[in-house]
């Protein structure tokens, strides 16, 4: 019961919370340690951003700023489902040796994408 | 393949959440000496830009020892807490005790503080690179994040 009330309340925290702060405006936290150090984008460069951008409807400016939100945001969905109603199958899917393969396939080949030339729209920009 | 009784994402997730309630909260009362000593020297930031040179010095003093122990603080309170909470009888921090959850090694065993440390530095550096690299037990058989598949290590339930 307190796994339940916790991540309900932390997703509804986590909502609010990226609707209302705007991290293009103000940065939070620390920069990306490997923007930082390479210059290069990694995959999760821009995706507080796209965050605000998406719950303000604009998916344009989210896929530019980072196009694996409208991966993760769906991802992590169906996690907070199978926690809430105790429904295991998600888990099950997502560790099959194909799923596993594609996610990691993607998340690399969208970091490499991103940082060559001729893909500046995967590129997050203020 | 094991056969413990695996923790589950949202039970690691939901005790991490409140060890870092915990470390927070700790991580405050480590400040409130520094603003205490201040005060009780009767010191404020209106005498380092009013006041006389000692009292300029002494605020930015207080300041400059502040910052190094916050700076100090946060890089190791974190660390210090997993790895000697992990290694410690319970194998698990507040968060894991309350989700009766534990960390274990491949066979059951207790990490020595050596490993906790390694799967603790491990942790910190791969949320603070990318908190993407958190959700890898989502995808993993045995629910092994990096710094679990680091240290060898499983997160289970408590028989």
């Amino acid at each position: 019961m307190i796994k339940k009330v916790i991540l309900t309340v932390m997703a509804l925290v986590i909502t609010v919370f990226y609707f209302y702060y705007n991290p293009a405006v103000q940065s939070f936290g620390p920069p990306c340690l490997i923007h930082k150090t390479t210059g290069l984008y990694c995959w999760g460069c821009g995706g507080q951003r796209a965050f605000h951008a998406l719950l303000h409807g604009e998916f344009r400016r989210a896929f530019q700023y980072n196009a694996l939100i409208f991966l993760v945001l769906p991802l992590l969905g169906v996690v907070l489902y199978a926690e809430l109603f105790d429904d295991i199958r998600p888990f099950h899917y997502l560790r099959r040796r194909w799923v596993v393969l594609l996610a990691v396939g993607i998340f690399f080949l969208f970091t490499i994408i991103r940082n060559l030339d001729g893909f500046d729209f995967l590129i997050p920009t203020n | 393949m094991n056969n413990f009784p695996l923790a589950g994402f949202g039970n690691r997730l939901v005790a991490q959440i409140i060890d870092s309630i915990i470390v927070g909260i700790a991580f405050s009362l480590i400040l409130v000496p520094f603003g205490g000593l201040a005060a009780l020297i009767g010191l404020s930031s209106a005498d380092a830009l009013e006041g006389s040179d000692e009292a300029t010095a002494a605020v930015m003093g207080l300041f400059g020892i502040g910052l190094i122990v916050l700076l100090l603080a946060s890089i190791f309170t974190p660390l210090l807490y997993d790895a000697f909470m992990v290694s410690s009888s319970k194998q698990a921090t507040f968060g894991k005790m309350i989700m009766k959850i534990k960390v274990v090694g491949p066979n059951g065993e207790r990490l020595t503080f050596s490993q906790a440390l390694v799967r603790s530095l491990i942790k910190y550096i791969s949320g603070h690179f990318c908190f993407l690299l958190w959700l890898w037990p989502l995808f993993n058989p045995e629910e092994q994040a990096l710094h679990d598949l680091a240290a060898k290590s499983l997160v289970i339930r408590e028989a």
